[in-house]
């Protein structure tokens, strides 16, 4: 760890020795006003970022203008952000699904408001929701360790995360108590960071 | 320690949740103010944080091509918020969601204190209620959120504080959306059959721009605010004046 030296931006080099240690540094450059730096983390970042906005919200178009937000905010923020504190990666993930959730619930409730008698009548399809979710995830479920999770925590954790859902909705279409939800999500991310090495350090 | 740990309790357990989304907004707000005075909870939230990161990575997909050019092409030129504001204020975190709750006045300031203070992650916290009733209300809200999101968003935006009697208030400017607002919390009442009034300066000139009483104010000005090099505050009769009574009471260039 270098104590990043005065000279003039010209490392871009250096991004590829440590994948997040280049992240940081290339947040700082973006933090200077230095577009090409920025440009060259959305390089680093765009399919993550934009893979996270297209799950959630199922549009490209939508996927595309979430990114579009997240990256301005993040070019405007970039001078703040602590890399000390938190990875890049993470905060750039954060913001795409926080905005893809409120997004996604955003038009659910203007669906909601119009089709509220449909739903009652015919009920909410569930089950296929979440095949649908399986299916897409079933590709991905090894790479990021879902696979570690019992089926009951994988379908949770996926309609929280991949669908946008909160603990309450979970619980409501999954038609078990709010505790379980919650129990099921908390448990699964733990399980899942424990499978990544994480754990409590 | 009692009552209030029963409560920290409960909200402890919300940190894997609130990683996820999968709050309601009541009780992301929640969760955000705790956080702000909860180490362990912070703590434990970065713990998530690979976790989330994880799940995100999963989904990689390319982007649209497009995309790269219209994300750079609206950076290009500006530059990104200084690293302190000029006045650091405390370093809490402040949700938007949460304040959004509250009346109008108030949520404003939250959003000018959010784009003075925050790091990333609360300024992701602009969703909307998710109550199905009040939609008129919801979609009024919902369209001075957007106005607010494009101010606060904006390349270029600043804002300035400036001192009204004794009570902070801020101007939140940008000149490429023409916008600006002022906010203000407990502004004293300017005085019987008074309000206040808010001018452009070009120049020299003042033009009159938008007037109201004391409280709590996010109001936003009617004016040309690119042309504009400064805003100043005055009080004058009710219903405003074409040219300011002196003293101004607050001036901010912008």
């Amino acid at each position: 760890m270098t104590d990043s030296g005065s000279g003039p931006a010209e490392s871009s080099e250096a991004v590829h020795e440590d994948p997040a240690a280049g992240l940081a540094e290339l947040v700082r450059r973006s933090g200077n006003g230095d577009e090409a730096g920025f440009a060259a983390l959305y390089d680093a970042t765009a399919a993550k970022v934009y893979g996270v906005a297209l799950r959630v919200v199922r549009s490209p178009e939508i996927a595309a203008e979430v990114v579009q937000e997240v990256y301005l905010m993040a070019w405007q923020q970039s001078a703040r952000f602590d890399t000390t504190r938190g990875s890049v990666l993470g905060w750039l993930c954060t913001l795409a699904h926080r905005r893809a959730v409120d997004r996604v619930r955003q038009v659910a409730r203007e669906r909601d408001r119009e089709q509220n008698y449909e739903d009652q009548r015919s009920g909410t399809p569930v089950d296929q929701t979440w095949q649908e979710v399986e299916q897409g995830m079933k590709t991905n479920e090894v790479r990021t360790g879902l696979g570690a999770l019992t089926p009951l925590q994988r379908e949770a954790v996926a309609m929280a995360y991949y669908q946008g859902f909160t603990y309450q909705e979970v619980a409501a279409r999954l038609e078990i108590p709010l505790g379980t939800a919650k129990a099921r999500i908390r448990d699964g991310l733990n399980r899942l960071r424990s499978a990544l090495g994480g754990g409590q350090s | 320690m009692n009552e209030q740990n029963q409560h920290f309790g409960e909200l402890h357990d919300l940190a894997p949740l609130y990683s996820v989304d999968a709050l309601e907004p009541d009780e992301r707000a929640a969760f955000e103010r705790h956080l702000a005075q909860c180490p362990r909870c912070r703590a434990e939230l970065a713990g998530y944080a690979d976790v989330t990161a994880e799940l995100a990575a999963g989904t990689a997909q390319a982007p649209p091509a497009a995309l790269r050019a219209s994300v750079l092409s609206a950076i290009a030129g500006t530059q990104p918020l200084p690293a302190r504001p000029p006045e650091a204020a405390p370093a809490v975190v402040v949700s938007l969601d949460e304040q959004r709750r509250r009346r109008r006045g108030q949520r404003l300031l939250a959003a000018a204190a959010a784009a003075v203070l925050l790091p990333g992650i609360a300024v992701a916290g602009w969703s909307l209620g998710a109550r199905s009733e009040q939609q008129q209300q919801e979609q009024l809200s919902a369209q001075e959120q957007d106005r607010e999101n494009r101010l606060l968003a904006a390349p270029d935006v600043t804002t300035h504080r400036v001192d009204v009697d004794g009570r902070p208030a801020t101007l939140v400017v940008s000149r490429e959306e023409d916008e600006a607002l002022f906010v203000a919390a407990g502004l004293p009442d300017p005085g019987e059959g008074r309000e206040y009034q808010l001018w452009l300066l070009e120049g020299d000139t003042p033009i009159p721009d938008t007037h109201f009483s004391g409280g709590d104010v996010g109001i936003w000005l009617g004016g040309d605010v690119a042309r504009a090099g400064a805003v100043a505050l005055t009080v004058e009769p009710a219903g405003g004046s074409t040219t300011p009574t002196f003293p101004l009471v607050a001036v901010a260039e912008i």
